[in-house]
């Protein structure tokens, strides 16, 4: 059975035809010289409930996916759909209402909270902006969001400097609670933390990710970490969608060969392992000027003729196992 | 009675009682607070802890690079083939840096001086240490490139850094480190700013060049999978101390210290939700403590589930278990259940 990737209008969130070009800018006059295909043509959905892992090596564009859906850059192309509505047709009303639905947690603790404000003010903003509970109520509700991600009350006072990176991080957390969202953007949420740190947060996105029937788009680019909390994982390369299967068929069968080294890569924790790496050469290929056809087949052990001419597009092949290789 | 002076066997690296402090007037910080270890030639030992736990300082130390004021070797002893480092002069120890001990730093960005060619860079190794023309040093440089497969080694060499991307940055960093054949390699979290892929190019390589130079390297990292694949032996650190060291299987079998048990459970293991199901992740509860501000007696007591009214007011030292493995833990050593 194989098919043209449709996402169909049944999921919560959906990415289609995505793409994003930043122009390169150069001279006096700032002429335009050049784009970045950041993202270049991404389809995706993420079901309620459903956690869908990205992953990728840096510069590959799972971050821009994530800030186009948060709206924080204009896509190129492509629509963003939202429970049944293209963002792009709503009006600047409509884009309100939809980041109470569709909220962040960033990777950079110690940058993604103002050092101005006190953590009461950082949690209770997203209440005040929205005018949601009068603001007599507003200081429980700050209360019982810091004790959701396991910070007591005798901390809404104190400035972002007086915590750990583990507890910035819970405050973030909370913050993107605030406005009970539906999908929440994890972008690198655990990379800047300790090892013995790294599983408290994991566990407590984990467990509110039950309570709250919350979605997430979980961007990283640690697989371990992202093969534990995701339910489905697309893996990506330069700009593209190579490859999207349930966490267990991407570990025991990833097709695509791009998929196939990533996971070989990884070092584990297991003395005995042996490995039997297909190491790939050469480095990711600058997203200015990407390769023609496959944008993986200069670094791919299996190339054939086909790979360098034609793109390959990303197709079913059972289940909700998708891939982009022409030689599967 | 031999004469034992000239017989007794040396170490390549034994250190003894090393104490590091940094004097801020917040209080004295104890980075490293007496660590003892030993490395012999031809060996690779892994030093692993979280951010703080002394292992870069450790490393600083022995190349005696730890920025005074406001740190300062305190006490103990840095013994390379038997010489104590911290007994030599200034120029002693430049003639062993980057000579017979090389340093791979984290930050290839950083540790590369912008305004050189890479070529000189290195060739700057070979015309310091071994007093070769800048023309022969610089064939070395590109002989070394090449080593370390950087394509088109005779046109990088009149590059800057900033024309190279991270991976390639950091092999021109090892190129540099192995440039004199160095006894011994100090690698602090070489892979931690890069890629996956270019992290798995770049450590078999190192790894390849170790084994047929018969280097010894001391990986410092904090991830637990490099350590795992690359080292034989393994120090774990928590805290300015050493609280476990044991060869690499016993460590990751059976381990021992209640935080060697944590971090071990703590990451998510690549493959076991799709073999075993989903579970919690293991987690050690509270965080990294201030250096400044250290709780009393172990200092990894108040994140322990074990600890006892012991472990509170007096602190462990290491004790051998087995062979070649040690650790520093009251219930342990005790055999609490």
């Amino acid at each position: 059975m194989e098919k043209e990737f449709v996402p169909t209008a049944e999921h919560l969130l959906e990415i289609r035809a995505l793409k994003k070009y930043y122009p390169i800018k150069k001279g006096v006059f700032r002429r335009i010289v050049g784009w970045v295909q950041a993202v270049d043509g991404v389809n995706l959905y993420v079901d309620q409930g459903e956690a869908l892992g990205l992953v990728g090596e840096s510069g590959c564009g799972k971050s821009t996916i994530g800030k186009c859906v948060l709206k924080l850059v204009e896509p190129t192309a492509g629509t963003i759909i939202f429970a049944g509505q293209d963002l792009g047709t709503v009006g600047p009303h409509k884009i309100k209402s939809y980041r109470k639905k569709v909220q962040a947690i960033f990777q950079d603790p110690y940058s993604s909270l103002n050092p101005r404000m006190s953590v009461e003010d950082i949690v209770g903003e997203p209440l005040r902006v929205h005018s949601l509970y009068p603001p007599s109520e507003r200081r429980s509700k700050v209360e019982d969001l810091l004790q959701k991600v396991g910070l007591g009350p005798e901390y809404m006072s104190r400035y972002p400097h007086e915590f750990s990176g583990g507890q910035r991080q819970r405050i973030g957390i909370a913050r993107a609670l605030a406005l009970q969202p539906e999908v929440i953007i994890c972008d690198e949420p655990v990379s800047a933390l300790d090892v013995s740190v790294q599983a408290q947060v994991i566990n407590l996105l984990d467990d509110l990710k039950e309570e709250f029937q919350l979605s997430y788009l979980f961007i990283a680019h640690d697989l371990s970490v992202v093969e534990h909390v995701s339910d489905r994982i697309a893996v990506m390369y330069l700009g593209k969608i190579v490859e999207v299967a349930g966490y267990s068929e991407l570990y025991s069968q990833p097709l695509h060969p791009y998929s196939q080294a990533l996971l070989r890569a990884i070092p584990l924790p297991d003395p005995r392992h042996k490995k039997k790496r297909t190491l790939l050469h050469g480095e990711v290929p600058n997203p200015i000027n990407p390769p023609s056809g496959c944008r993986f087949h200069p670094r791919c052990p299996v190339k054939e003729a086909i790979c360098s001419q034609e793109e390959p597009e990303l197709r079913l092949v059972g289940g909700k196992h998708w891939v982009a290789c022409h030689l599967i | 009675m031999l004469p034992s002076a000239k017989l007794k066997h040396h170490y390549l690296l034994e250190i003894k009682n090393l104490k590091t402090f940094f004097f801020l007037p917040e209080g004295v910080v104890k980075a490293v607070d007496d660590i003892s270890f030993y490395m012999d030639s031809g060996e690779c030992i892994g030093i692993v802890g979280e951010s703080g736990c002394g292992k870069s300082v450790t490393a600083l130390s022995i190349l005696g690079l730890i920025p005074f004021p406001p740190g300062r070797i305190v006490d103990g002893e840095i013994l390379f083939q038997g010489e104590n480092l911290r007994k030599l002069t200034p120029a002693g120890l430049r003639s062993i840096r980057g000579n017979k001990i090389a340093m791979i730093f984290q930050e290839p960005m950083t540790s590369l001086n912008p305004v050189y060619t890479l070529g000189k860079q290195i060739a700057e190794v070979y015309t310091a240490h071994e007093g070769l023309s800048n023309k022969e040093a610089m064939a070395r440089a590109e002989e070394m490139l090449d080593k370390l497969q950087i394509p088109l080694p005779s046109k990088r060499i009149h590059e800057y850094p900033h024309n190279l991307s991270g991976g390639m940055r950091q092999r021109v960093m090892i190129a540099m480190a192995l440039a004199c054949n160095p006894e011994l390699i100090l690698a602090d979290e070489p892979t931690t700013a890069l890629d996956v892929t270019i992290q798995a190019q770049i450590l078999e390589r190192m790894m390849e060049l170790q084994e047929s130079l018969q280097t010894s390297v001391i990986l410092i990292t904090h991830n637990l999978g490099i350590v795992a694949e690359f080292a034989r032996r393994v120090i774990v650190m928590y805290a300015g101390k050493i609280v476990e060291e044991a060869p690499v299987i016993p460590l990751f079998e059976e381990p021992l210290h209640p935080y060697t048990k944590g971090l071990l459970h703590s990451i998510p293991k690549l493959g076991r939700k799709a073999i075993e199901g989903k579970q919690r992740l293991a987690e050690i509860p509270g965080m990294v403590p201030s250096l400044n501000n250290l709780p009393e007696g172990c200092h990894f007591h108040p994140r322990c589930s074990q600890a006892r009214g012991i472990c509170r007011n007096e602190e462990p030292g290491l004790l051998p278990i087995q062979a070649g493995h040690q650790v520093a833990c009251w219930a342990v050593m005790e055999g609490w259940e």
